[in-house]
């Protein structure tokens, strides 16, 4: 089934308006209204050669901050990963020799730092955002998903708060065809539609947005070194 | 001027609900909401090209609920006429005139003139050449349908350097370029031809209610 379909009955189910055609497969969008500002879900295409397209399934939510602010959490490829055990050996060996050496800084959220990279360019406002005890459970429970902040345009206070996961590989969209390869009806589609995990891991990915978001709002920003 | 940067700034005069990140090109997104009828949703759509690349187009989308399925393209003006005359159109108002310099392909072809009877129309479809409508239901046999204004996205890359970084990205030079772009009354356009499809088509006939159990009556 494509993401339109399964995006269909998601609006179906949770309201929202619903942009989307049958003809379709991934171009899908839905706005859900929410108390804090709408929410929009939505495929982001990433690559695209001549072997595929691959797109990311984006919930997107807006905030106002202070000043431009980055926030990338992402989970690591496995080189970066081997880099980072390496880097956390020569920070080990910093500190037993006394010195101060700052080379995986885990923001103080080691569990989260030690699966994902996580850049930003406001380090100690980023140690605030990720005391949120929300935000942190759900990037564990759901390790495939990313999380990304960054402000709208060149001026302003507007931010989008973005969390995203690869559609092909980050969710499961349910499958349309019985066993002898036929189109479901309508009434067998919504039953496979129930009985998937596709509301689930979108109601994560869109709790995900909504914690990041009370997260970048919960702190004033601290006030810039001079 | 990427497409976010250039719709960053259509939203800071028009408003609506924005969503974008000054990180990425073309992924930005705009929910006109105070339209009359219901939000218009314009983006920047990657959409597979001939030759099994992408393709970026401009589509600005609206919700129309009709009272039956229904399914509508007007393709983008041909060089030549259907007949192979000469490449530029006449004056005049009839639906043959339109469809001698664009294909027409819907599912239900008694009404489809009624629609393209509209002059308002007309009118716009021949001031943007390159401007096509499509009109088709969310879901198989639904009664909700999205209406569709679409053109080529062009003219909507950044200025890069010699290393091929994008220059010119500061405020008050990017002020500049949206103002001497024809951005804003490419958007203003395709918005009003939108609207003007999405009333045509509900003016249209109602009765038939035949297809008003099918999927989608309440999305």
């Amino acid at each position: 089934m494509s993401w339109n379909d399964c995006l269909f009955w998601y609006a179906q189910e949770e309201g929202g308006v619903y942009f989307g055609r049958d003809k379709e497969e991934n171009e899908g969008v839905l706005l859900l209204e929410d108390p804090k500002g709408p929410i929009l879900i939505c495929t982001k295409v990433t690559s695209s050669s001549q072997y595929g397209t691959y797109r990311d399934v984006c919930a997107g939510v807006r905030v106002e901050l202070e000043r431009p602010y980055t926030l990338r959490i992402k989970r690591e490829s496995a080189l970066r990963g081997g880099m980072n055990t390496v880097l956390d050996g020569l920070e080990r060996g910093a500190r037993m020799l006394g010195r101060k050496a700052d080379l995986t800084p885990d923001y103080g959220a080691p569990e989260i730092a030690g699966e994902r990279g996580i850049h930003t360019n406001e380090p100690e406002f980023t140690r605030w955002v990720l005391q949120s005890r929300e935000l942190r459970a759900l990037l564990e429970a759901w390790p495939d998903y990313q999380l990304r902040v960054d402000p709208m345009g060149p001026q302003g206070p507007d931010h989008l708060v973005e969390a995203r996961v690869a559609l092909e590989r980050g969710l499961n969209l349910f499958d349309d065809l019985d066993r002898y390869g036929r189109s479901l009806d309508l009434e067998a589609e919504k039953t496979a539609y129930r009985a998937s995990r596709f509301s689930e891991q979108l109601n994560a990915l869109v709790g995900l947005a909504k914690a990041a978001r009370d997260g970048v709002t919960a702190w004033p920003m601290p006030m810039q070194q001079p | 001027m990427n497409w976010n940067d250039s719709l960053y700034w259509y939203w800071r005069e028009r408003g609506g609900e924005f969503f974008a990140s000054g990180a990425q090109k073309d992924s930005g997104v705009l929910f006109l909401d105070w339209l009359k009828g219901g939000p218009a949703f314009i983006q920047c759509e990657s959409v597979p090209a001939l030759d099994g690349r992408l393709r970026r187009e401009i589509a600005v989308t609206l919700r129309a609920s009709l009272e039956r399925s229904y399914s509508l393209t007007v393709q983008k003006e041909r060089l030549f006429r259907e007949d192979g005359g000469p490449a530029h159109p006449e004056a005049g108002d009839g639906v043959p005139e339109l469809t001698a310099w664009r294909s027409v392909r819907s599912s239900d072809p008694s009404q489809t003139p009624y629609f393209l009877q509209n002059r308002r129309l007309q009118k716009l479809l021949r001031a943007d050449p390159e401007a096509w409508l499509q009109i088709s239901p969310i879901q198989a046999g639904s009664l909700e349908h999205l209406v569709s204004a679409r053109k080529d996205a062009k003219d909507l890359e950044d200025e890069v350097d010699a290393r091929g970084r994008a220059v010119g990205r500061d405020v008050p030079n990017q002020r500049r370029l949206y103002a001497q772009s024809s951005f804003r009354e490419q958007m203003d356009d395709l918005v009003d031809l939108v609207q003007t499809a999405r009333d045509e088509v509900n003016l249209w006939p109602r009765g038939d209610r035949t297809t008003k159990k099918n999927k989608g009556e309440g999305a």
